[in-house]
């Protein structure tokens, strides 16, 4: 009796030595361990709060995903999925896996986004790769309504911001050409880097921004807009990408929130049987 | 039983975590000095810590400037010393800056931003701002390499590596303290998250929401999150391109070890050495 009693005293009196509430310990890696590495071990991420009326939730993700693991993410609380629909590999490619994604998360239930990481240092140039992407999709019956452009890894393109700023550009014009609404995912340092700071890229481009720690749920920051500060041409955000590598549902993805009033209704997309990706998540306020 | 949980919580009240401190500095919006209350420190960093203020800069200043700065609670500056205009140049501004900075009985520590695409290799740029400090009557402790800006770096991460190395090798040659000036992102970035650096290496890390004041994040050490070999950090960065004395300045925390240390080293002694002014050793770990 006095032995469990003592245990627990040390265990509170531990407990008590951590952290400020609002940090979490977590497991992870120790990184003085003889192993190198470059990826991190993806834990599970923390879960939704059942109770924020002003955000909602969404993950991101660029590998193919089943229905059931997509319904299991709605069930988690997540209301959109962004896809990836473009891979950079090489001279940068249509990413088929987008097309069953889609499918899988219209019979789940669950909104779409749709993103492409181009590969700037391609012989094919912006517009060419949105136009792999729209035809890709259309062949498979998938109507694309928005598009989100990954500019983000410095190091992945050239240096030069003027030749960045044309390529960007390129694919915005093909993507209003084609109707679709346009948003950018990157962040103030990213376009400070990339396009020197570009501040007319067009009133009607959304912003998608990422801030983390580092990765994984240890470095995550709030899932809201408070770190937001204008930069470019854009005075607020659509989307936040609050938290990298987590595992949702046993799949390796980043997570978001988005203001939740800028949501349609997944059954506004399918009534008409056709599948809709993108134009969930609608501007900004 | 009662016994038992009235001991036990005795000895959580025991344990329990001392108060936030406060800390106050003056601002150059106005004579007014602003409090701003310290976050307690996460586990990764020694809580027994105490934290000095700091500016950086690479411009030029006089000596009524850095008085300013000293009677606005600044204890220590880091001056810039290597340029990374052309191949990299001494900076020439440096020499004025910390002979004023002695006069004005300021700490004094040097950084040098290298220039990764030049003729010159990384062990020459820094001969280069050693052998300027050292024919100008100044003895350097310790350096800070600046390893920021993905853009301005060489795609090929091993090339990065080594021209960091070669940096870091002749340093310790002449026996300085080496301390490195990154974050998580630049760090991945530019040496593709390269984690078999020594562990003597210091870290100087910065997190900012955007420029200027409104872009300043909390001037605590508790958004670091350890990554590549660093597992804690000395001096944290949280606000660009702010007018403090009217220079243009970053603003910075550092960890100034145990607070006797920090008092003897304000002393003459430490300041010059046969009567020539010593730059670095300011900043504990």
């Amino acid at each position: 009796m006095l032995l469990k009693s003592l245990a627990l005293a040390s265990v509170l009196a531990v407990l008590c030595h951590a952290q400020p509430t609002n940090v979490k310990i977590l497991p992870f890696v120790d990184s003085s361990l003889p192993i190198k590495f470059r990826e991190i071990i993806a834990e599970a991420a923390p879960k939704v709060p059942s109770n924020l009326a002003s955000y909602a939730f969404a993950i991101d993700l660029s590998v193919p995903v089943s229905t059931s693991q997509l319904q299991c993410i709605k069930q988690a609380g997540y209301s959109v999925a962004f896809v990836r629909a473009y891979n950079p590999a090489g001279q940068g490619s249509f990413d088929a896996n987008a097309c069953t994604t889609i499918q899988n998360a219209y019979y789940a239930g669950l909104g779409t986004e749709v993103y492409m990481t181009p590969q700037p240092a391609s012989a094919k140039q912006g517009y060419q790769q949105l136009d792999e992407i729209y035809q890709g999709f259309t062949a498979r019956g998938i109507t694309i309504r928005a598009i989100w452009i990954q500019v983000t890894s410095p190091t992945n393109w050239p240096s030069n911001a003027n030749t960045n700023v044309n390529f960007i550009n390129s694919i915005l014009s093909r993507a209003r050409q084609y109707g679709m609404t346009v948003g950018i995912y990157t962040s103030y340092y990213d376009w400070n880097q990339i396009t020197n700071g570009w501040s007319s890229v067009g009133s009607d481009v959304l912003l998608w921004y990422w801030n983390v720690l580092g990765g994984g749920v240890n470095g995550e920051t709030p899932a809201t807009f408070t770190d937001f500060r204008p930069f470019g041409c854009w005075s607020v955000p659509s989307v936040k990408q609050f938290a990298q590598v987590e595992q949702v549902c046993q799949i390796t993805v980043n997570r978001d929130v988005y203001a939740a009033g800028s949501m349609l209704k997944a059954s506004d997309a399918v009534e008409d049987g056709k599948i809709y990706a993108g134009g969930f998540v609608t501007g900004n306020q | 039983m009662f016994k038992i949980l009235a001991f036990s919580t005795l000895l959580v009240l025991a344990s329990a975590r001392p108060q936030a401190e406060l800390i106050s500095y003056s601002h150059a919006y106005g004579n007014d000095s602003q409090t701003i209350k310290a976050e307690p420190a996460t586990v990764v960093v020694n809580n027994d810590v105490s934290f000095g203020q700091a500016v950086d800069f690479s411009a030029a200043t006089s000596l009524t400037m850095l008085t300013c700065l000293k009677k606005a609670n600044y204890k220590t500056v880091f001056v810039r010393a290597l340029s990374p205009a052309g191949n990299g140049v001494f900076d020439i501004n440096a020499v004025t800056t910390i002979r004023n900075a002695y006069s004005a009985g300021l700490g004094i520590e040097v950084y040098m931003t290298p220039q990764p695409i030049s003729s010159l290799q990384g062990y020459q740029q820094f001969d280069l701002l050693y052998n300027g400090l050292v024919n100008n009557g100044i003895t350097v402790r310790a350096i800070w390499i600046q390893v920021t800006s993905p853009a301005n770096w060489q795609k090929s991460t091993s090339i990065n590596i080594n021209f960091i190395n070669s940096i870091i090798a002749r340093a310790k040659q002449y026996g300085l303290t080496v301390g490195i000036y990154s974050n998580q992102y630049d760090w991945n970035q530019i040496t593709g998250n390269w984690v078999t650096l020594s562990s003597d290496i210091l870290l100087w890390y910065w997190n900012v929401y955007g420029p200027g004041v409104s872009g300043e994040t909390k001037p605590n050490f508790t958004d670091f999150r350890a990554f590549g070999p660093f597992k804690n950090a000395s001096v944290k960065q949280y606000g660009q391109a702010e007018s403090v004395c009217q220079i243009t300045v970053n603003r910075d925390v550092y960890a100034v070890g145990i607070p006797s240390m920090a008092k003897s080293s304000q002393e003459a002694s430490a300041f010059s050495k046969n009567g020539e002014i010593v730059v670095g050793g300011f900043v504990g770990n």
